[in-house]
């Protein structure tokens, strides 16, 4: 370790952690990045393999309690959970900022979809996105590469969208489209979730933390954060504790401290640093930290085909998204809305988000594997706040310290949602000319909330810029401070928040508040 | 999560097999989970203490209700109540059903020639990706 002592600590080098790591050390701030997981070479580590898929997705011990038990996927390694992504980055939508004003479910958020508007495109622009803005966003937008040829599967998920009067189109995505920012096009060989190894997929790792390591950053793999260390004289946060590779735990000492360790770990992380000036958990005088814990209901729909569909060429996810319900509308069963994405996975990931069939049914759904397509039902899931993350009381990690517990029960508009999302699935596909309509397997996809961001500090963690409502040199950037989970995908918005709490910090720095 | 070293008996090393290999039966094709000896890697992996403890609870819940439905342990029933006595074992205990499906799912979908019946053609980074991905497949 080259120095103990910087201007800024962040915890987590995924997509915000690298974000706001090149965006303070280009503005001369000595940052140090802390990452659990370790650093991988793509090209090296992760080639084409499923196994090594394994290496870069969070395997230590953590339980799954609740009705539902919820188990969203997360990443580990220098590039986070973005080292595993399938790249897909739309927009959030003016409406859902405004969830309970608009419908009276969840809560407004206390930011606009104005306040994030150049921050979405500084992001689109420096991450690299490819595709088009849609019919239905929230704004005509142009993205910096233009969109990726549909594959052969998607023309066929196209299609049957077509003949339901629906508007297909070729999302924004974060695999380059043609060359872009040093990194080459697309391949489309088909193995985006085991690791890019071309660098064609934006990464943290070969993106902003790459610019911000050249920018004087230093990022330290298998430093696993256990504390972060609290003065009670000041009311500020001095940095934090790290266990490294050879188990020593030493400090490392900051004068702010950015938490961007996803919304399991980020709050799992606040409530191991209870203290006596938070004996509930560092910076959760509200008792808000870990609670209102979102994930996405979403539904696997296969169809199999005639002929070959072939679908594992070309980019995983996102050759093909349908919007055309995702807007509110009173005349539904249900609140909020959903998205259909195009989603073909290597042959275990098939196979294992098919369900819970077996036997001669299974093997033959195996069989059809090159003539299958799949559609991706991805719902909106609303904030519970008894879907939480605590300390589990019995399961430790290999460390010794109390492992994330993760309680989730879908509530009732997410259920009837989903529903109505995997129904219209089924439609489409029956009528893109799928001889044999399957749905697979219901699970949630992506973890957000847990530090959620809001006005009062009775009733939320951080503020409107990511900022503790406690701890004034504290902040979270990732996607902990979504308020509710919108129906789209995540990390563009988290990343777009983050680059907004970047400046934050910029400008405390500059009027001397840390 | 990793346990102490543990040996699996005969009579669970059967049962293990029997219900590995109606996950993904023989037929004309090839021979199913047992091509790829995936009951006896998956021991091995139990012996290693790889998700042992759900392991032996699920195999022990599987002898029982074979014995109690059937009047004898699994690898004695025939193929068609071999497929009953697992939607049994999925219902009385998912999560080791989910893991087992998982695991013989992975064992076999990792073999070549699996793939080359299932037409996966595998790693393709090294030899330029899938040129011809929006062109009508054949």
């Amino acid at each position: 370790m080259a120095s103990n002592s910087y201007d800024v600590v962040i915890v987590g080098a995924g997509a915000c952690g690298g974000l706001v790591a090149a965006e303070l050390a280009r503005r001369g701030f000595s940052v140090c990045v802390l990452e659990a997981g370790r650093r991988f070479d793509p090209a090296t580590d992760l080639s084409n393999s499923e196994a090594n898929g394994g290496k870069i997705i969070w395997s230590e011990p953590r339980v799954y309690a609740g009705r539902d038990a919820v188990v969203p996927k997360t990443g580990v390694g220098v590039g986070g959970g973005t080292l595993a992504w399938l790249g897909v980055m739309p927009r959030f939508h003016h409406a859902d900022f405004r969830t309970h004003s608009t419908e009276g479910v969840g809560v407004d958020w206390p930011i606009s979809y104005e306040d994030l508007r150049p921050y979405y495109h500084k992001v689109e622009t420096e991450f690299g996105v490819a595709g088009e803005c849609g019919p239905f966003a929230p704004e005509s937008y142009e993205l910096p590469m233009p969109p990726h040829p549909m594959n052969w599967h998607a023309q066929l998920l196209a299609k049957g969208a077509r003949a339901l009067g629906a508007h297909p189109f070729a999302p924004p995505i974060a695999i380059n489209s043609v060359p872009y920012d040093g990194r080459p096009a697309c391949i489309y060989c088909g193995w985006c979730g085991s690791g890019c190894t071309t660098g064609a997929k934006a990464t943290a790792s070969q993106t902003c933390l790459a610019k911000a390591e050249r920018a004087g950053a230093v990022v330290i793999s298998q430093a696993f954060v256990n504390r972060v260390n609290y003065d009670a004289a000041t009311g500020r946060v001095t940095g934090v504790n790290v266990i490294d590779v050879d188990q020593r735990e030493r400090p490392v000492s900051a004068r702010c401290v950015v938490l961007s360790a996803h919304a399991i770990e980020t709050p799992r992380l606040l409530l191991m640093s209870a203290c006596g000036a938070y004996p509930q958990g560092l910076a959760n005088s509200s008792g808000q930290v870990g609670r209102n814990l979102m994930s996405h209901p979403t539904w696997q729909v296969f169809g199999t085909f005639d002929q070959p569909v072939n679908a594992f060429k070309g980019m995983q996810m996102g050759h093909v998204m349908v919007q055309d319900y995702y807007a509110p509308n009173p005349r539904n069963a249900y609140r909020r809305g959903f998205v259909l994405i195009s989603y073909m996975m290597t042959p275990i990931t098939f196979a294992n988000l098919s369900g819970s069939f077996y036997g001669p049914e299974f093997k033959q759904f195996l069989t059809d594997y090159s003539y299958t397509a799949a559609w991706w039902a991805h719902a909106e899931g609303l904030p519970d706040e008894d879907n939480r993350v605590t300390l589990d009381p019995e399961v430790n990690d290999a460390r010794g310290l109390p492992a994330a517990r993760l309680t989730y029960s879908w509530t009732g508009n997410d259920v009837a949602l989903a529903a109505a999302a995997r129904d219209k699935a089924c439609e489409m596909m029956s009528a893109s000319g799928a001889r044999k309509v399957r749905v697979g397997l219901n699970y949630g996809a992506h973890a957000m909330g847990t530090c959620r961001m809001g006005r009062d500090p009775a009733t939320s963690v951080v503020n409107d810029l990511g900022q503790s409502h406690d701890v004034p040199n504290l902040f979270v950037c990732d996607t902990s401070v979504f308020v509710t989970s919108a129906g789209v995908n995540p990390t563009l918005t988290a990343m777009a928040l983050a680059s907004r709490t970047a400046d934050h910090v910029a400008e405390l720095a500059r009027t001397g508040e840390w | 999560m990793v346990n102490d070293r543990i040996a699996l008996t005969a009579n669970q090393l059967a049962t293990l097999a029997t219900l590995a290999n109606g996950i993904i039966p023989a037929d004309e094709t090839d021979a199913g989970a047992a091509s790829v000896n995936a009951a006896q890697r998956l021991a091995e992996k139990i012996q290693a203490g790889v998700n042992a403890k759900l392991y032996l609870a699920g195999l022990e819940r599987a002898d029982r209700l074979a014995n109690q439905r059937y009047g004898g342990p699994p690898a004695t029933i025939p193929p068609a109540q071999v497929h009953d006595l697992l939607a049994a074992v999925r219902d009385a205990l998912p999560a080791f059903f989910k893991q087992l499906r998982i695991d013989v799912s992975a064992l076999y979908l990792s073999d070549p020639a699996v793939w080359q019946r299932i037409g996966f053609p595998g790693p393709s980074s090294q030899t330029g990706g899938h040129p011809d991905f929006d062109q009508p497949q054949k």
